[in-house]
């Protein structure tokens, strides 16, 4: 049976020596995952930072803990020493407004870059307790480090062919080259963490699948690792190979799609549709197990909800037989398209320095040939168990990217046809059912489609967590997104944005679920 | 001579249409989906009306909406459009339908600048409506045409020497078997020209959201399309002319010249279909490339038949 991830390593510092043993363990080795604040109370407001380190197997997961007062938060700036603080710090600047000293770039992220205006311009200094937003046109533009630049500037977005979510993608354009790119966020952010404080348990399992529609099964069984983790609990080997089996075959209906979209934003549609074709049969099985093709519901504290019983499990095997002939074949009917692959060869290369700068994850870092993994790095479910091994290329370019999403989506069916035969014999427990939830921090790190997905949740005693911080994998690589489309020309900046396959609503943090009635005005019956 | 020519542009119109319907249900067919139908049973009435006449449906629609004029726009914005239309109605006149076109002396020539003016009358209307997806389209339209038009102007001046004139009536024939280069390089121009897909490089959706025609809308864009729909029926009647023709007269004639329209459109179907987008510097780089050379070998070989031999 396999072990339970490491749990989490506290340091607790003062706020003055965060620079210095930051620095102290980064040249150890260790990797930034994120810096998120929370406001404590009493002791001020705490700031973690979360590091680990890939090297090790398992990789040892440390945070370095501090404390700044709450009436003046004021820390100094890691951002100068690794940029893989950067947009962490952002998100604490704008969230909880601590004041990050000697920040680069400490313009606003996700909230709207006159957001100081909104509130200041107009209304007299007492009013902010009225907490209106002045909505009136601001006296001067907000500021903005692109717009001031004698060149012409490309938007991309808030609403994009080729970006399907919504985000702002500001590029300055000297003559198809691009020079300078920025990018906006939080068009969708509803502020999920927030509302995971207020709902029990079991309700926020169902939140967190919410997140990203690609990888709400990592999303939840993360959640639920962390929540496992506090109250101490051995999942049974059925629910732990149901879940290798769900996060596998997300993987693969993920990856299939992204290399479609890739076809796509080359101009290559019959590609993206054949991809859609192909991904039905793997929609189909996880509807057998779950009832439910995209938000699976099936993931809960302690194992999983409903039966998988032999009869769904010759189901899907026969599927799988399908997807082992469709798939290879799909994949080489696009590697023997010249025009599809001229498009992806050397544009986007991501150096290994570059991407270990930006602290990328996921895809992205195996095909510039770092080999980092959370299923390989710090075992869950049941990897430990079943035969499997990263997969790595070292072209670093996009093609090495989609060759390596392709390679996993093999590897996945291999995975899946195991977990199968284990499934099937497997004693039929399903749940350890969790009783009494003690004080504590849960922190669990699982490897969706995308790269690394790391919850940190606390528990209080009560039925609501205390905290819950969680980092998506697109939150590293679209950092590195923005580097590689610096100095592209503006053709190959779909095909980058395609390769790092981005989820801005995972980044966002997003859950819309609008079930009013939509209004069209204008329109005539 | 008569004046049957005439009505070309409406066979250019209404051909047009069926040969985009054609283009969409091949389209669709290779991409594993259904496509507009040609016959709806009764029982899918309410799930999908899509039809054989979609592509005039979607004119119409175009017709009926709004045109929104951008405020930094110039005349021309309005006027680049219906110049676009002329050009694409004066060149029907002189693509033989079956034999029947304005036979003039120098029709090819003409025809070569009034294929050209439509493609420019684009590129200015686009570019005068002050969007910047627009100018990028518009430059890497401009591109294209500079790489493209030798090509195809040495692909069309092979058969030109062969037949010792340069009325395209008198240089009709199935040219394909005399002149396979002329053929292969006209046939990719075509390509370019209609922006078949490893050459929609200006109207690339996932770069320059639609390229040139990006702020046209309503009744404009619905011109636009009529004159996408009439370059549709015009180059791939002239490629039928000039290299699948077989002389025949009466209703012959019009087999014979519908069977090589057919032939050509699900040609272009499927390159349309099983090709990614070019990038504009791999696609000016490989129509400079294989084309040009190619359309070198074309008046190479048909001098070598017409002086030599």
């Amino acid at each position: 049976m396999s072990k339970r991830q490491a749990a989490l390593d506290v340091t607790e510092i003062k706020a003055d020596e965060v620079g210095t043993e930051v620095s102290k363990l980064l040249n150890q080795g260790a990797r930034m995952m994120y810096a998120s604040g929370v406001d404590a109370g009493v002791p001020g407001i705490r700031i973690d930072y979360y590091f680990t380190f890939d090297e090790e197997i398992p990789s040892r997961n440390l945070v370095l803990r501090t404390y700044v007062n709450r009436k003046r938060p004021i820390i100094e700036s890691v951002t100068p020493i690794t940029t893989q603080a950067d947009w962490a710090e952002r998100e604490m600047i704008e969230f909880l407004g601590v004041q990050v000293k000697n920040h680069p770039d400490p313009r606003h992220l996700w909230l709207p870059l006159n957001w100081e205006d909104m509130y200041s311009s107009t209304h007299p200094k007492g009013d902010t307790e009225s907490e209106r937003i002045n909505t009136s046109p601001t006296a001067h533009p907000p500021h903005d480090n692109i717009f001031s630049k004698h060149l012409s500037v490309v938007p991309y977005g808030p609403y994009h062919p080729a970006l399907i979510e919504s985000n702002y993608l500001k590029m300055s354009v000297e003559d198809e080259v691009v020079r300078d790119a920025d990018l906006k966020l939080g068009f969708n952010h509803r502020s999920v963490i927030k509302l995971m404080e207020r709902r029990d348990y079991y309700k926020d399992l169902f939140l967190a699948e919410r997140i990203c529609g690609f990888c709400n099964v990592s999303h939840s069984m993360t959640f639920a690792q962390a929540v496992e983790q506090i109250a101490d609990i051995t999942v049974p080997k059925k629910a732990l190979y149901t879940r290798t089996l769900l996060g596998e075959m997300e993987r693969m209906k993920s990856h299939i799609l992204a290399i479609g979209l890739m076809g796509d934003l080359t101009g290559f549609r019959t590609m993206l549709m054949h991809a859609i074709r192909i991904r039905e049969e793997i929609l189909d099985s996880l509807e057998i197990m779950s009832g439910q093709r995209i938000s699976h519901g099936i993931i809960t504290h302690g194992g999983i909800r409903n039966d998988v019983t032999p009869v769904h499990i010759d189901v899907i095997k026969s599927k799988l037989k399908n997807l082992k002939k469709s798939v290879p074949e799909y994949f080489d009917q696009l590697l023997a398209n010249d025009v599809f692959t001229g498009r992806l060869h050397k544009t986007g290369v991501l150096t290994v320095d570059v991407a270990k700068k930006f602290g990328a994850v996921g895809p992205i870092a195996r095909g510039s040939g770092i080999r980092v993994d959370i299923r390989k790095n710090s075992p869950y479910a049941a990897y430990e168990d079943v035969d499997w091994d990263v997969i790595t290329e070292n072209d670093r370019d996009c093609f090495a990217r989609v060759k390596v999403r392709m390679r996993e989506v093999l590897m996945s069916l291999h995975i899946c046809e195991q977990c199968c035969d284990v499934i099937r014999s497997a004693p039929s427990e399903l749940i350890t059912p969790v009783n009494e939830l003690p004080c504590g921090e849960g922190f669990s790190r699982t490897e969706p489609p995308r790269g690394e997905l790391l919850y940190h949740v606390a528990s209080n005693g009560t039925n609501t967590p205390e905290f819950v911080r969680l980092r998506v994998p697109t939150y590293p690589n679209v950092r590195v997104m923005i580097d590689l489309i610096k100095g592209s020309e503006i053709g190959d900046v779909p095909v980058i944005i395609g390769s790092v396959d981005p989820c801005f609503s995972c980044a966002d943090r997003v859950t819309v679920v609008n079930q009013g009635k939509v209004t069209v005005s204008g329109g005539r019956r | 001579m008569t004046l049957l020519f005439l009505i070309n542009p409406l066979i250019a119109f209404c051909i047009g249409i069926l040969l985009s319907f054609l283009l969409r249900k091949l389209n669709a067919r290779i991409q594993s989906r259904r496509g507009p139908v040609v016959r709806i049973p009764p029982a899918w009435r309410d799930i999908n009306r899509t039809k054989i006449l979609q592509p005039l449906y979607d004119i119409l629609k175009l017709f009926s909406k709004n045109t929104f004029i951008p405020e930094k726009a110039s005349p021309l914005f309005i006027i680049a459009p219906v110049m676009a239309l002329l050009c694409a109605i004066l060149a029907s006149f002189f693509v033989p339908v079956a034999g029947i076109s304005f036979d003039y002396t120098f029709g090819l020539v003409v025809l070569f600048y009034l294929l050209m003016g439509e493609i420019l009358c684009v590129i200015v209307g686009g570019i005068t409506s002050g969007s910047l997806f627009a100018v990028i389209g518009g430059v890497r339209e401009i591109e294209l045409l500079l790489t493209n038009e030798i090509p195809f102007i040495l692909g069309t001046f092979a058969l030109a020497i062969s037949y010792n004139t340069l009325s395209i009536n008198e240089m009709m024939g199935f040219n394909l078997i005399s002149n396979p280069f002329a053929a292969v390089v006209v046939f990719l121009s075509i390509l370019v020209k209609l922006h078949i897909k490893p050459f929609d490089i200006s109207d690339a959706e996932s770069e320059i959201v639609s390229g040139l025609t990006t702020e046209y809308s309503g009744k404009l864009l619905g011109i636009l399309e009529v004159t996408k729909v009439m370059m549709i029926f015009v180059l791939v009647a002239l490629f039928a002319d000039l290299f699948l023709w077989v002389p025949s007269s009466g209703l012959m004639a019009w087999l014979v010249f519908f069977s090589g329209v057919g032939f050509t459109s699900v040609l272009i179907a499927l390159v349309h279909s099983l090709f990614g987008r070019f990038k504009i510097d791999q696609a000016t780089w490989w129509l400079l490339r294989v084309p040009l050379v190619l359309s070198v070998f074309a008046v190479v070989w048909a001098s070598m038949w017409r002086y030599v031999l």
